[in-house]
């Protein structure tokens, strides 16, 4: 009896002493998106949201992107431990001497794209010569450089903050902008689709992934599978945001309003939308956060051919697989 | 030739006549109907106009005046070459003078105030009943790229930038928009932009103002900016979140779309917008303020 008494009490406290051991193990974890809150980033919200993260161990805090906080020098200074960067930056940083490496590629694909005024009779290419193009200050300058040299494309260079007023107002006449973004924008300004001349890059052999996860090799050496748990759980926030638009949206919002960011339903929905096929390219055979090796090697070729970075980082020095 | 004769029995002939009257008196009150809605329509479409193009004016005449604040002070920076202590004076004026305006700053093309520096773009706003200073000189205040130096240097011209929602200088949340005119200098031989002046308004008095325009109980106004957003309107959740045209897609009301559009075009007009769910219809007058070509909505429920 006494055995018994004490098997059972065994079993009794085996749940407590699992929780424990869970709590214990919880890892800390900060998290810099790109940008403000908004549906690009919606994965990680809904991961933090819904529990994922903590389902997989980690406690982790997501600040607030913007202007004042860039994710590159963030980690560089060891102020955060994960972050996302446009894939080119991330070459661009490797190519440096930034040791910091890809450790999930969520977005497959480029939504980058030059938008005109139809009225200013821009149709094609050729057209752009001796016109002002609008292109951001601090981001894909280089790509947008890049694509105007390819063309042989010979006109005014405006770089600005924003993409939408200069062109809404006809301070330039075409601009850059994402097509999940900014060209939404456009037409929630009053411009109707077919009053907008597109030019996507990936329409012109510029395909070039954008979105990934990135950390610096310490913090990877340090702890592999804090990295590899950050990367697992962030995918399945994805997949749990993009099978819950209506629910995702509720939860971006309430993160814009902490941030006190300008929102609307008609455009959060867009873009969220629009994450779709920037995470599942259609055609495309890849796992989910997979970089693909002829995709890094097409933008490093593009890179170091337009002189932006003067030598070849390695796939495998600069992508780490944590699957 | 034979000559047809028609006989209609009396009882038929009464049911014609019968027919008749009631036809007629339909036809009256189909009429009648009709009229009086054309007579409500015309009433409140006159109304409507009446109020908003005595307010519109009202405003448009402010917003001149606002716009002549940087104006002014352009013309006195072209024709003097200011050291740093005249420019806080300057901007001491236009600030402290002008109840409308919550910031004023000059800012300076590269190497141009200063040889050895790149940037100069002295700064005055209000805070909590007094003035704040700042002088950027350094990156942290790189300004050339941003809306209010981009699009007037651009155009070449004086440009109302849209309206955005402060959160750093003022620290209260408030909904600004910015005047921006860009300055001169002559050398004898030709004109060069040396830099732009502006001036920072809060958009509260305004939307006070604008929504203090009632037809009725229930009627309601909306301020839009140039590019359809929405500055004031009876959802404060509305404001600077949406546009007419985010409006008209999530309402479902391409009507709103069509506002918005004529507004851009200087176009004034009175449309249905529908019963948006309720049991009477809702009308829409909307008239542009041509000086910076914002819009004003009048919402009137059909009674």
């Amino acid at each position: 009896m006494k055995n018994i008494m004490l098997m059972l009490g065994f079993f009794l406290l085996l749940p407590c002493a699992a929780t424990h051991a869970q709590k214990t193990a919880v890892k800390k974890a900060t998290f810099l998106p790109l940008w403000v809150p908004q549906p690009q980033f919606a994965g990680y919200y809904m991961a933090k949201e819904k529990g994922i993260y903590e389902k997989y161990g980690l406690d982790v805090t997501i600040m607030n992107g913007g202007y004042e906080h860039d994710v590159t020098a963030s980690l560089k200074r060891g102020e955060i431990d994960f972050g996302v960067l446009f894939l080119y930056t991330g070459v661009m940083e490797r190519a440096q001497g930034t040791k910091l490496v890809n450790i999930g590629q969520i977005f497959q694909r480029s939504g980058i794209m030059f938008a005109a005024k139809k009225t200013s009779g821009i149709q094609t290419l050729k057209d752009f010569n001796g016109k002002k193009i609008g292109v951001w200050r601090s981001v894909a300058k280089e790509l947008t450089a890049g694509f105007l040299k390819k063309h042989g494309i010979e006109a005014e260079i405006v770089p600005f903050n924003t993409a939408n007023n200069v062109l809404l107002q006809d301070a330039v006449d075409i601009s850059v902008m994402m097509h999940y973004n900014e060209y939404k924008t456009l037409i929630n300004s009053g411009i109707n689709p077919d009053e907008i001349a597109t030019f996507y890059f990936n329409d012109y052999g510029l395909n070039f992934p954008e979105d990934g996860i990135y950390c610096m090799e310490t913090t990877l050496k340090a702890d592999p599978e804090r990295c590899r748990k950050f990367v697992g759980a962030s995918i399945e926030g994805w997949t749990y945001a993009l099978a819950h638009p209506e629910e995702t949206l509720e939860v971006i919002h309430k993160y814009q309003i902490l941030a006190k960011v300008s929102s609307n339903r008609s455009h959060a929905r867009w873009m969220l939308n629009g994450m779709k096929n920037m995470i599942q390219s259609s055609g495309k055979k890849v796992r989910e956060g997979n970089l693909l090796k002829t995709d890094f090697e097409n933008l490093t070729n593009f890179l170091f051919e337009n002189n932006f970075i003067t030598n070849k980082p390695q796939y495998v020095d600069f992508y780490k697989d944590l699957k | 030739m034979s000559k047809i004769n028609f006989k209609i029995s009396r009882p038929i002939l009464y049911s014609l006549i019968l027919l008749a009257a009631v036809a007629v008196v339909v036809a009256a009150i189909e009429f009648g109907g009709v009229y009086t809605e054309y007579r409500w329509k015309k009433h409140i479409r006159d109304e409507a106009e009446a109020k908003l193009a005595g307010e519109v004016n009202k405003i448009q005449n402010i917003i001149l005046s606002i716009q002549q604040i940087p104006q002014n002070l352009a013309y006195v920076l072209e024709f003097s070459s200011p050291k740093k202590d005249h420019l806080r004076f300057l901007l001491d004026a236009v600030v402290d003078n002008n109840d409308e305006v919550f910031g004023s700053c000059i800012a300076f093309e590269p190497y141009s105030f200063e040889k050895d520096s790149m940037f100069y773009a002295p700064y005055l706003y209000k805070k909590n009943g007094t003035t704040v200073y700042v002088d950027p000189t350094d990156s942290s205040g790189f300004y050339f790229s941003s809306d209010w130096y981009l699009i007037p240097k651009k155009l070449n011209k004086p440009a109302w930038i849209e309206p955005y929602y402060d959160v750093g200088f003022s620290g209260g949340n408030i909904i600004m928009a910015t005047y921006a005119v860009p300055f001169y200098s002559y050398d004898g031989k030709k004109e060069s932009m040396q830099g732009i002046v502006t001036v920072d308004i809060s958009l509260d008095w305004l939307s006070k103002l604008v929504s203090s325009i009632k037809m009725s109980e229930t009627s309601y106004t909306v301020l839009l900016s140039e590019a359809g957003t929405v500055i004031s309107a009876p959802d404060p959740q509305w404001a600077y979140n949406e546009s007419i045209y985010t409006l008209a897609e999530e309402m479902n009301l391409p009507v709103l779309r069509k506002i918005g559009r004529n507004l851009r075009l200087g176009k004034s007009g009175f449309v249905n917008a529908g019963n948006l769910g309720g049991k009477k219809d809702w009308w829409i007058y909307y008239m542009p303020i041509p000086a910076n070509k914002w819009g004003v909505l009048l919402v009137v429920q059909e009674d």
